[in-house]
């Protein structure tokens, strides 16, 4: 008998807004302890909400990008529990009617259905110290966001994928900055096994707060793993709350005393429903960029592009949006994707600019002298160099346009040959190898104005002349 | 009262440094019979002071030097704020309620906060972990509640006015208890930012005073939307701007609902009620009696709601952050059950109980979800009444203010006798009480005046009228 991994995940992503989501303190990372509060987030007596509207514009954002149907009507709901980081006592989150519903992705050619979308706020910050505990509530009413899947995923691999893919479509949307070792984006992770002859699903367990890639593929592989034991052994999964350990990658159960939480959710009489119109989400509709998602299926399927090369575009929303300008100004697919995801993206990620500066004109005919043996490899990365630094397309490309006819190729290739008898010697000897050397060597007399397959070409000929 | 003081002290005729005085030796002299004030100001004299300034500057402002009273409720910067529970025993409030910061800004002289039911839950300001205060017109008998300290404070002249809190009742009954005028204003129309939440749904902020004139001059300056308050909205057509003139009361319509002049409203209660009817009818009111079996499920929709809306507003008193903390707790649990069960009245206890029972899944749709549906069949009774009504009359309470030694033990008793005043919150509705006569052994008995949403306005006219034609109850018991 096999047994299968069931998996759902719910994905905390903390939304990009300049203020908390019921009051107008600061959302920033790294403040001093406390410094971004007030009576509002540390919920002191007396003190209401007060709904930000941008949270729920992102929130919003983020349901459309990732396919979710918007409600037009959504309220809030306190979920009741007590922890030292929550100032209420309660969570206002969303529970009876969450801001999005349904939506999903494709992951390697698998639908991912998602359950939901909601809205809530973050808690303050526990820390411990010899037996001394501090609070810190900058991150108390930071708004937050929770997708909730369907039990649809089968592997950590798929699961891994799938909150990569969530992620990217966040920072594409400008959603979430997606800062995980910030804490920007954590997941939860329930898991269950099932025989692989039944639909039945086993009972499940839910790993917390996983904070990185890395640690998601191990909690997980370890928890199927524990659960695969316990399960051959006829032992039965307890439903529980597990907490996975950095240092030894298991997991372990954390025995809250309060196991059976009852929540005692009900709508928070402090916020009044919020109404969002057809048109708001159709504004909202127009100002998302098309999600990374569907553009890899443009870039395999209509472009033609592979895979590889295509996930090496999205993986850089400035790179891709630059390359699907480019692409919609008749850029040739292959060529432009060789370009962005070698100099561009280096030359984006060392500025960290938002938008690659430079025009998207200059960059097609930069293209267009490369393919025409105009401008050899080595000038065409200066030329990306140059524009992006700001230059006009002829200052960037001064000295660097192959104008001369061959002939001036065939005169270098002769020196060249004549200055290394033993080169020639060893390619007539049949060790075709020393070619590469020999272009290198008269690339370097041409100043590396000629194309490196003219100078082979010319080679070739002088040699077998 | 608000307005004669206002010329006096722009006339000159007194200084707010002498009214302020005025008051304060009525405090140091009365209220240790009474028991009204649990904190009171050590600024009053430089603040009128302050007053006294803008004055003479020619830039006062209707609430400028006038001597307020503030329930414990609350929140004020530079005074204590302790919902007269052990729970907030010294609590300073970085910031002032709006309600507060309005008033602070017209340059009203506060002197001092008041005493009320232990967060605002009871009908007798006897649950109180500082203080019972007593009624003004019989020491032996109860203010009402919660907010017993703003009426017997107001009555006794202890202030020129102050402003209360009604949940279910809380501003109503106590006014009647202490024969002031109380209002309590439509849902949404002040807002609840600063004042320690009870039941957010029910809790409106409001005022006590001497008259129905008085109380719309306060509501003129409290009320208005809030950016702190996302329930506070801006009324619909009218404001409050004083009085309305009514030349007659021609043409009104008024209700006299049955069930609350039935059996279980005191004979003296009732006649004095229906003997205000009769003023009504005779300036030219139509008076009718009509029938609203509704109202039977107001009291236990009433209990069940604001109950479960408190459990989760009080929760935060976990003795992490403020508020009373346990002295050596063993582990975190310790510290929130500790803390809770010291800084907490039993009173308190219970409701925070029956809530939280009131919302757990499996009881939820039995109890809070049908409570709120009672309280949307209530809304639809009341706009079918509204529909050929202008105003309601009715007690404020079945009884006037009853012996401290008699409170009923049984708290479902006590509950029942918030018959009168409960279903006008879970409607949203403004309600004012006035006095309306005495009993025969000397208590004041109030006649509640319910309106339509954002009919504060009549509501208030109605009992300006009524009151001209009368002379404040005055209280003996203290001098």
């Amino acid at each position: 008998m096999g047994l299968v991994p069931v998996i759902g995940l719910e994905i905390h992503a903390e939304l990009s807004t300049k203020t908390k989501v019921f009051c107008g303190c600061e959302n920033v990372f790294g403040a001093g302890p406390n410094e971004c509060c007030c009576p509002v987030c540390l919920g002191l007596p007396g003190a209401l909400p007060m709904l930000n509207r941008k949270a729920v514009e992102l929130a919003m954002a983020a349901g459309i990008m990732l396919g979710s149907r918007i409600s037009l009507k959504t309220r809030w709901d306190r979920k009741n529990y007590f922890y030292p980081d929550l100032t209420k006592a309660y969570q206002i989150s969303q529970l009876y009617a969450p801001i999005c519903i349904g939506g999903g992705l494709e992951i390697n050619g698998r639908f991912i259905r998602l359950n939901r979308i909601h809205l809530e706020e973050d808690a303050g910050k526990l820390s411990h110290e010899r037996g001394i505990s501090k609070m810190d509530y900058n991150r108390a009413g930071v708004p937050l966001i929770e997708i909730v899947t369907e039990p649809d995923l089968a592997s950590p691999e798929e699961a891994v994928a799938f909150v990569e893919r969530v992620r990217q479509t966040l920072v594409y949307g400008g959603i979430c900055d997606g800062k995980m070792e910030q804490g920007s984006l954590r997941v939860d992770a329930n898991i269950s096994l099932r025989p692989d002859w039944s639909e039945t699903l086993g009972t499940r367990t839910e790993i917390k707060n996983l904070n990185s890639f890395r640690f998601i593929k191990k909690a997980l592989e370890s928890e199927i793993e524990r659960q695969g034991e316990v399960l051959s052994s006829h032992g039965r999964v307890t439903q529980e709350t597990r907490r996975f350990d950095e240092a030894s990658g298991e997991t372990f159960s954390m025995r809250l005393k309060e196991d059976s939480h009852d929540y005692r959710y009900f709508p928070d009489p402090d916020i009044p429903e919020v109404i969002i119109t057809q048109q708001e989400v159709d504004d909202t509709r127009n100002a998302c960029p098309e999600p990374p998602a569907s553009r890899l299926v443009r870039y395999t399927k209509t472009l033609g592009l592979s895979s590889r090369d295509a996930e090496a575009i999205l993986s850089l929303r400035q790179a891709a949006d630059f390359f699907d300008l480019a692409i919609s100004a008749g850029a040739p697919p292959k060529q432009a994707a060789n370009v962005v995801n070698g100099e561009l993206t280096r030359l984006l990620l060392e500025s960290g600019a938002d938008v690659a500066p430079l025009k998207v004109s200059d960059f097609i005919q930069a293209l267009e002298l490369s393919s025409n043996g105009k401008l050899s490899p080595d000038s065409l990365k200066r030329t990306i160099q140059e524009l992006f630094a700001g230059k006009t397309f002829e200052e960037a490309t001064k000295g660097l346009i192959i104008t001369q006819d061959l002939s001036l190729v065939a005169e270098a290739a002769r020196q060249v040959l004549e200055a290394e008898p033993d080169a020639v010697a060893k390619y007539k000897g049949g060790n075709t190898k020393v070619l590469s050397y020999l272009v290198g060597k008269c690339m370097g007399k041409l100043k590396g104005k000629a194309h490196p397959a003219a100078v082979s070409e010319e080679i070739k000929k002088a040699l077998e002349s | 009262m608000i307005a004669e003081l206002r010329r006096k002290l722009d006339a000159k005729e007194i200084s707010a440094v002498e009214l302020a005085r005025h008051y304060i030796d009525r405090i140091s002299r009365l209220d240790g019979k009474l028991e009204s004030y649990l904190h009171v100001s050590e600024t009053v004299l430089e603040d009128a002071k302050e007053a006294q300034k803008r004055i003479d500057a020619g830039e006062s402002e209707t609430f400028t030097g006038i001597p307020t009273g503030l329930k414990d409720n609350l929140c004020t910067i530079g005074m204590p704020t302790t919902c007269a529970s052990k729970m907030l025993e010294g609590f300073a409030s970085p910031y002032d309620a709006t309600v507060v910061a309005k008033l602070r800004k017209q340059g009203a002289v506060f002197l001092g906060k008041l005493n009320m039911d232990e967060f605002a839950m009871g009908a007798t300001t006897q649950t109180s972990y500082y203080k019972k205060t007593k009624n003004p017109f019989d020491l032996g008998r109860v203010p009402g509640g919660s907010s017993g300290g703003s009426a017997a404070a107001v009555s006794a002249e202890l202030c020129a006015f102050a402003l209360g809190s009604d949940t279910g009742g809380s501003i109503r009954q106590p006014a009647s208890f202490c024969g002031v005028t109380g209002h309590r204003p439509t849902y949404g129309m002040v807002s609840r930012y600063g004042c320690v939440a009870f039941a957010s749904s029910l809790d409106q902020i409001g005022p006590l005073a001497s008259s129905a004139e008085d109380c719309a001059l306060v509501l003129e300056a409290i009320s208005g939307p809030d950016g702190f308050d996302r329930t506070s909205m801006r009324s619909p057509g009218f404001y409050a701007s004083g009085l309305k003139k009514l030349e007659s009361l021609a043409g009104l319509r008024i209700a006299i609902i049955n069930e609350l002049v039935g059996p279980s409203v005191e004979r003296e209660t009732k006649d004095a009620v229906l003997e205000a009817a009769k003023w009504f009818e005779k300036n030219g009111a139509v008076v009718e009696r009509i029938s609203m079996p509704m109202l039977a499920h107001a009291v236990p929709a009433y209990y069940l709601i604001s109950s479960a809306e408190a459990s989760t507003n009080l929760a935060r008193f976990d003795g992490v952050r403020y508020g009373h903390r346990t002295a050596s707790p063993g582990s975190y649990e310790d510290l929130i059950q500790l803390s809770r069960a010291e800084g907490f009245g039993w009173e308190v206890k219970r409701r925070i109980l029956l809530g939280s029972y009131a919302l757990c899944s499996g009881y939820y749709d039995d109890y809070y979800k049908k409570a709120v549906r009672l309280a949307d069949e209530l809304k639809v009774t009341y706009a079918a009444v509204f529909k050929n009504y202008d105003a309601i009359l009715s007690p404020a309470s079945p009884m006037p203010a009853f012996a401290i030694d008699e409170v009923p033990s049984d708290p479902a008793q006590l509950y029942l006798a918030d018959i009168c005043t409960a279903s006008a919150p879970l409607a949203g509705l403004p309600s004012v009480s006035t006095p309306c006569g005495m009993t025969s052994g000397g208590l004041p008995i109030g006649l509640m005046i319910t309106c339509p949403r954002w009919a504060d306005d009549v509501a208030l006219s109605l009992a300006g009228a009524f009151e001209k034609d009368r002379k404040r109850p005055i209280p003996g018991a203290l001098e």
